[in-house]
């Protein structure tokens, strides 16, 4: 105790030459930053599509220069191998290309389709952009996503690296880092999900002025020029960053004369050993969302409540807070039990005449009811994932591991008898304990 | 007899015995044997841990039986003076390839962590200020130590906590599914590494023995022992099998950028793998120091001014050479190590050694007594 004593003592006395230590190392650090910058180049976005020859990678980088607003540009290449075809692309930059700015990593359609793990296994081996990039598939080619983020980010000011901080908490996404996708694909049940993203090429009515014209070709870099044909076509007043279902981006017309649009439908693309195997939709992925520790941003619709106050009307709910367990237990048969606790506030009320509760204090009655309801909501969500996704033989929820960890012998006994892992996850008996309250 | 200085007091011990436990076992060793343990990693670093509190517990049972007598005069006393040049001459050769690689690690941390650049050239610099220091003296080495130790001490229990806090411990579930055998094979394969509390043995007769070294020398090996067995575990829970991707370094600076989730803003996890490289440095400068005094032992140079220049240039070059060896042949190095040959070289050395030298030192104690009365017999009394 005396010398620990002591020891506070001398970092007391010593503060001051500590402290001149440590803004040393930054003063470095800036001072590196400072001489070096005009050499670099930051890959702020990768993507990879499967072609004949090999790969395409679709780099997004972004030239630190002294002009205010330099534009991202896309460079790509083309090879037999991801490691060959990055090499040539950082080498077309002509300048030292960081990778570890990376924050999106894009997997084209069809390569998804295909396999995506000899893409995965570079990216994890040669450990060259960070593990926390989010990872998506296109809904087309990567570099057509791409190259419409691109266009798209001239003229907003949304920037993808916001992207990263605003996906984990919401329930209409299923936005997963590198680091969390390669520990599924390498798990036990071979199991990996992630957000599908589509960028709407949309035709305008007349050709607008200013709309980033060749900065998107790749230029600098002497990479593959942008097809001018596929025109994304903006201006800055009409640039749209959307979430909409399937049926309400379906009308061309309706888009005419707007800005590339991110679509973001809510799906979430599931893949079994590296292949893509199925998509869930965007209310799958609200209920995989509800046993997903990180998502906490949500409004939902309750409707058909009933009653002389809801009934008729359509109710909206919004997540004050949420925590999640999951606990299993295998006696005769396995069975996991979701625990989800959380608070809810009710937000809107949507009826032609709703009723004023005058000299009636039923708030708690009205509360039981929406809770009740909710009960209901989040249960049939959930088990529309699970058995949707079981039916592949996919664990998204990730449920197969709590009986090898809790229960080995048990799990190992019942692996051993010849049956698959879609059989387990058939079997498994699904129970939720709710605890929720909502606010009225 | 010579009577060494008393160097290193209880405060410098104790940080000496906690940066020299957790160093290795947080960072060099849990990525290379993740590859053959997985899930089990933690209990090959079990392992490590145990053979240190063993060697711990050797080495305070000789400041027991006799704080003064350094490991050389031991040897010498009772086996004579070519059997210490020869252990002097062995210690030497492992430590020199110990620095050497520990050099290595240094440079491959800082590429993980700062610039994935060659840290090559920076290597030299740091054998130079190493054997500068060692040169000024112990002494000089432990203020160093004693004047940074807390921050750096904070720092690395901090990294420590993030990574406690961050990581699903359920995922080292099912312990030993395999069995005992996959851990301790890790832990053989790589018992290169083990035997971090060395240093202690090669400094004995030089601490400054107060009232309650048992106490002190425990509370820091069980804190960095808990804190080793505790990241083994966190580290494979966060990571599970993917671990065997990450580089060394990479880790500790994952973790914490992903916990502080800093990824987007700045890199903060910077300032804790600074704290890491600092204590990694202390470590080179400790082994630099046992090295270059076993190397004088078996050469026997002399304190002069000349001589030491002479022998602090030797050992710069060795270290040098053998660092760009190791550099350009880390293959054949791996190989090395990991071969069934090492336990020709390690088995004496971690566990016939610290066997041995608690039984060596009660016999020179022994000798050292007889002689001492028998000078007495010998020696007129003084006028009154």
């Amino acid at each position: 105790m005396k010398n620990i004593k002591l020891s506070f003592k001398v970092l007391k006395q010593r503060m001051l030459i500590f402290g001149l230590i440590l803004i040393a190392l930054f003063l470095q650090e800036q001072i590196n930053a400072e001489s070096q910058i005009g050499l670099r180049v930051l890959v702020t976005s990768l993507g990879v599509d499967k072609i004949e020859e090999g790969y395409e990678v679709i780099a997004q980088i972004f030239t630190p220069s002294k002009e205010k607003s330099a534009p991202k540009e896309i460079v790509s290449e083309k090879g037999p191998t991801i490691g060959a075809v990055i090499e040539a692309l950082i080498v077309k930059t002509g300048r030292l290309a960081l990778e570890d700015t990376c924050s999106l990593l894009v997997f084209g359609a069809d390569l998804a389709k295909d396999n995506i793990m000899e893409t995965l296994d570079y990216f994890l081996r040669k450990n060259v952009i960070s593990w926390s990039t989010i990872i998506t598939v296109g809904e087309k080619s990567a570099l057509e996503t791409l190259k419409g983020l691109n266009e798209m980010e001239k003229v907003s000011n949304i920037d993808w690296a916001d992207f990263l901080g605003i996906s984990e908490r919401g329930f209409d996404r299923d936005a997963v880092q590198l680091r969390e996708f390669a520990k599924s694909v390498y798990g036990l049940t071979k199991t990996a999900h992630c957000i599908v993203i589509g960028i709407e090429d949309t035709q305008q009515e007349q050709p607008s002025q200013g709309s980033g014209g060749s900065g998107g070709g790749g230029g600098s870099g002497g990479g593959q020029k942008e097809d001018s044909q596929s025109s994304f076509r903006a201006d800055r007043q009409n640039s749209i960053y959307t979430q909409s279902s399937g049926s309400q981006s379906s009308g061309q017309d309706s888009k005419k004369g707007q800005a590339p649009q991110l679509k973001m439908h809510g799906k979430t693309a599931v893949f079994i050993k590296g292949k893509q195997v199925m998509e869930l939709n965007k209310e799958q992925t609200e209920g995989l969302n509800w046993i997903n520790k990180k998502a906490q941003y949500h409004h939902f619709m309750l409707e058909d409540l009933g009653g002389y106050y809801f009934g008729g009307s359509k109710v909206t709910l919004q997540v004050f807070n949420k925590n999640n367990k999951i606990k299993s237990r295998f006696d005769d048969k396995p069975q996991i039990n979701f625990i989800i606790s959380a608070k809810f506030e009710l937000v809107e009320v949507m009826k032609d005449q709703i009723p004023l509760i005058v000299g009636k204090n039923d708030s708690i009655k009205l509360s039981e009811m929406l809770v009740d309801r909710t009960k209901e909501y989040i249960q049939e969500r959930v088990k529309d994932a699970y058995y949707a996704a079981a039916e592949k033989g996919a664990d998204v929820f990730n449920v197969v591991p709590f009986f090898y960890k809790f229960h080995t012998k048990k799990y190992n006994k019942y692996m051993s008898s010849g049956r698959t892992i879609k059989d387990f996850l058939n079997d498994i008996e699904l129970k939720f304990d709710l605890k929720l309250e909502v606010e009225v | 007899m010579k009577k060494v200085t008393k160097d290193v007091s209880m405060h410098q011990l104790m940080y000496l015995l906690f940066f020299s436990s957790i160093v290795h076992k947080v960072v060099i060793i849990p990525s290379r044997i993740v590859k053959i343990t997985c899930r089990d990693l933690w209990v090959a670093i079990a392992f490590f841990v145990a053979l240190d509190i063993f060697h711990l517990i050797m080495y305070y049972i000789i400041i027991k039986i006799n704080p003064e007598l350094t490991l050389y005069q031991i040897i010498e006393k009772t086996l004579g003076k070519v059997a210490a040049k020869i252990v002097s001459g062995f210690l030497a050769l492992y430590l020199l390839i110990r620095v050497s690689a520990m050099l290595i690690d240094y440079n491959l941390f800082a590429a993980d962590v700062l610039y994935p650049i060659s840290w090559k050239p920076v290597a030299l610099p740091i054998i130079i200020v190493s054997v500068f220091c060692v040169y000024r003296g112990l002494r000089s080495i432990m203020r160093i130590l004693e004047l940074i130790g807390t921050g750096v001490a904070i720092g690395i229990i901090g990294t420590m906590i993030i990574v406690a806090i961050s990581s699903d411990f359920t995922n080292i579930l099912p312990i030993l599914e395999s069995g005992l055998k996959i851990p301790l094979n890790g832990f053989a394969d790589y018992l290169f590494f083990s035997g971090d509390y060395f240093c202690i043995l090669c400094i004995l007769g030089r601490i400054k023995v107060e009232k309650g070294i048992g106490i002190n020398m425990t509370i820091p090996a069980v804190v960095s022992s808990l804190l080793s067995i505790m990241f083994a575990m966190a580290y494979y829970g966060f990571y599970e099998d993917i671990a065997v991707f990450q580089k060394q370094g990479h880790a500790l600076s994952d973790i914490a950028l992903f916990l502080l989730g800093t990824q987007s803003l700045a890199r903060f996890d910077i300032i804790f793998s600074v704290m890491w490289m600092i204590a990694i440095l202390i470590r080179i400068l400790i082994n630099t120091w046992v090295f270059y005094n076993y190397f004088r032992s078996v050469f026997g140079f002399k304190d002069t001014v000349a001589q030491k220049y002479i022998l602090s240039i030797i050992v710069i070059l060795a270290l040098f050479a053998v660092y760009n060896f190791i550099n350009n042949n880390t293959l054949l190095f791996e190989k090395m190590i990991t071969s069934d040959y090492k336990y020709y070289i390690l088995v004496p050395l971690h566990l016939v050694l610290p066997i041995m030298a608690p039984i060596l030192a009660y016999i020179a104690t022994k000798k050292e007594k007889r002689r001492q009365k028998h000078n007495q017999l010998f020696t007129k009394p003084a006028k009154e």
